[in-house]
């Protein structure tokens, strides 16, 4: 479990371009789940993704993984890093080998890993995303984009660490390319049981894959806890320069519109964010309004 | 981790030396090199000093700012005092300590010497980096040695070259800053181990960067061609440079410095 408490980040202190990206906040990061933080450009989620696995001290506060403090001294901040990995923006720009393989190798041998354990590792972290055989072979430059993405998140994954942090993992990229690699994130995290971060400016993507949600704005925290309770403060949201899920405006537009006809909207839930849950708010209102509901539902 | 660079850096600013046309200013810093080199005793280096004092007042930069520059060549000037100290012969001795023994002409020319390099940075500083932003800058070199393009050297190609390096390094810093915190992310040590450890270390670094930076010059020169760029022929000016009655002034100050230092040097004794 990594937590933050009373966390401050200042760049450039001291200096006149002196900045606070992260602003006094704590929270935690609960095991086995998936946490989302979403905030727009400048809301300091990238700030706060660095310091969890200790690539950068905070100015104030401190950051525990597991209670204990990740920045009490070099060797304990750098055996973090393997137990948070860390995937950035852009990863794809952080390949360097020579064939794929290799380069999905460089964490686990960092670790000290055996030849045998090493290629164990790569194996797994390779189907995990979906690379096949061939690919390991190949130079990791002579990919697609996409590619290159799933082979940096494999070089993270390799290292089998506890708490799996991804900044940004489908931007960039074509809807297909994103619903896979965020598909196979989920598939990944119900299969080892690692915890999962997603940051992301993406409601759509939030919304979808989290279990928890942070809401940042302006180096603070907006609002946290489960989607649903995050989207009811779609408000304070929306003024913060954050955009609903779709269909989460959707349904707002449709309960305004009922309110304008003095239908009762009691039925509609504000909070729903993703289509099956729009589906569950709407069913009972077509079962109401014509006898055979069910033949405008399948 | 790589944003502590101050030497070379441009502030924008609205003083008297930021208007200075930007040709000029090259000129004068090779002059204001020249007043600093012909100044040879206490009074003469004086002269040099209220002028670079005053340039200093001119620019509005922050004294704190012109005494941060001085820290990487901090070794320098310390290494040039000693040397001078202990190894100038003279008649008046200070004291002696054993085999060594310190003149006062010694200490006399160590301290002459560091003011001499202080102001030499300060001012050309002051007048040229601090002041002038890098486009202006390479602008004023392209029309300096554009009388060398009569004679087949590609001047405007070297500016442009120039001011696209010039444009880049803030880019290439951030990025080599992220990459570094990506291979660190991946349990890359940079801090510990032996050189030859640390050196392999850097190429998880130095290839990616490389990579990058080939395909940044791909796109730049895709999106010149767009633009229809090729090269400088017929190419006109959106700013164009012109002397203003400033410039013909400040000209003024500074051969007045030079002629006073000159007629200086005549009248003391040279020490430097």
């Amino acid at each position: 479990m990594i937590e933050f408490s009373d966390v401050s980040y200042v760049y450039g202190k001291h200096t006149p371009f002196e900045r606070v990206a992260v602003n006094n906040i704590s929270f935690k990061i609960e095991d086995g789940l998936v946490t989302g933080i979403i905030g727009h450009t400048g809301s300091g989620k990238s700030t706060v993704a660095q310091m969890m696995n200790a690539l950068i001290a905070p100015t104030s506060g401190k950051v525990l993984l597991n209670g204990a403090d990740i920045n009490s001294s070099r060797t304990e901040s750098y055996k973090t890093r393997f137990k948070v990995g860390l995937v950035f923006q852009y990863p794809e720009y952080q390949l360097f080998e020579e064939t794929v393989e290799k380069d999905i190798a460089y964490g686990p041998s960092n670790m000290g890993l055996d030849d045998n354990g090493i290629k164990e590792r790569v194996e797994m972290a390779a189907e995990f995303v979906g690379l096949s055989k061939q690919v390991l072979k190949s130079s990791p430059f002579e990919l697609s984009g996409g590619q290159k993405r799933r082979v940096a998140i494999a070089g993270v994954i390799a290292m089998q660490p506890e708490v799996l942090v991804l900044d940004e993992p489908a931007a960039g990229l074509d809807p297909r390319g994103r619903s896979e690699i965020l598909g196979r994130l989920t598939k990944y995290r119900k299969t080892s049981g690692t915890s999962l971060v997603l940051i992301s400016h993406s409601m759509e993507d939030v919304a979808e894959y989290s279990d928890r949600i942070i809401a940042m704005n302006d180096g603070r925290i907006l609002c946290s806890g489960t989607p649903a309770q995050v989207f009811s403060h779609h408000e304070e949201l929306k003024n913060s320069g954050l955009a609903l899920p779709q269909i989460t405006n959707i349904m707002l537009k449709v309960k305004e519109k009922c309110e304008k006809q003095g239908i009762n909207t009691d039925f509609l839930d504000s909070s729903v964010f993703t289509v099956e849950d729009a589906y569950n708010a709407l069913l009972p209102i077509l079962r109401t309004s014509d006898g055979k509901g069910d033949s405008y539902v399948k | 981790m790589l944003n502590d660079i101050t030497l070379g850096q441009f502030f924008p600013g609205n003083s008297l030396l930021h208007k200075l046309d930007p040709r000029a200013k090259i000129i004068f810093t090779i002059l204001y090199i020249v007043i600093i080199f012909s100044a040879k005793n206490p009074f003469s280096l004086a002269v040099a000093a209220i002028l670079a004092v005053s340039l200093t007042a001119l620019s509005r930069i922050n004294i704190k700012t012109i005494l941060k520059s001085m820290k990487p060549i901090l070794f320098i000037m310390v290494f040039t005092a000693v040397m001078n100290i202990f190894w100038t012969p003279g008649e008046n001795v200070l004291f002696s300590f054993g085999k060594i023994t310190v003149y006062y002409e010694g200490v006399r020319f160590a301290v002459m010497m560091v003011i001499r390099l202080v102001l030499l940075i300060t001012g050309t500083f002051v007048i040229l980096t601090y002041t002038t932003s890098p486009v202006a800058l390479t602008d004023a070199i392209e029309r300096l040695t554009s009388p060398l393009s009569k004679i087949g050297v590609p001047t405007h190609e070297f500016a442009m070259m120039m001011s696209i390096a010039l444009r880049f390094i803030p880019t290439l810093i951030d990025e080599t800053d992220k990459i570094i915190c990506a291979q660190k992310a991946r349990g890359a040590d940079f801090e510990t181990g032996s050189l030859l450890k640390r050196a392999k270390a850097l190429i998880p670094i130095l290839i990616p960067l490389f990579i990058s930076s080939f395909r940044r010059a791909d796109e730049l020169a895709s999106a010149m061609e767009c633009r229809l760029y090729h090269g400088g022929n017929g190419r006109t000016r959106m700013k164009v440079l012109k002397l203003s009655a400033r410039d013909y002034m400040t000209s003024l100050a500074f051969a007045a410095t030079l002629a006073l230092i000159i007629f200086l040097n005549t009248r003391f004794e040279a020490i430097l």
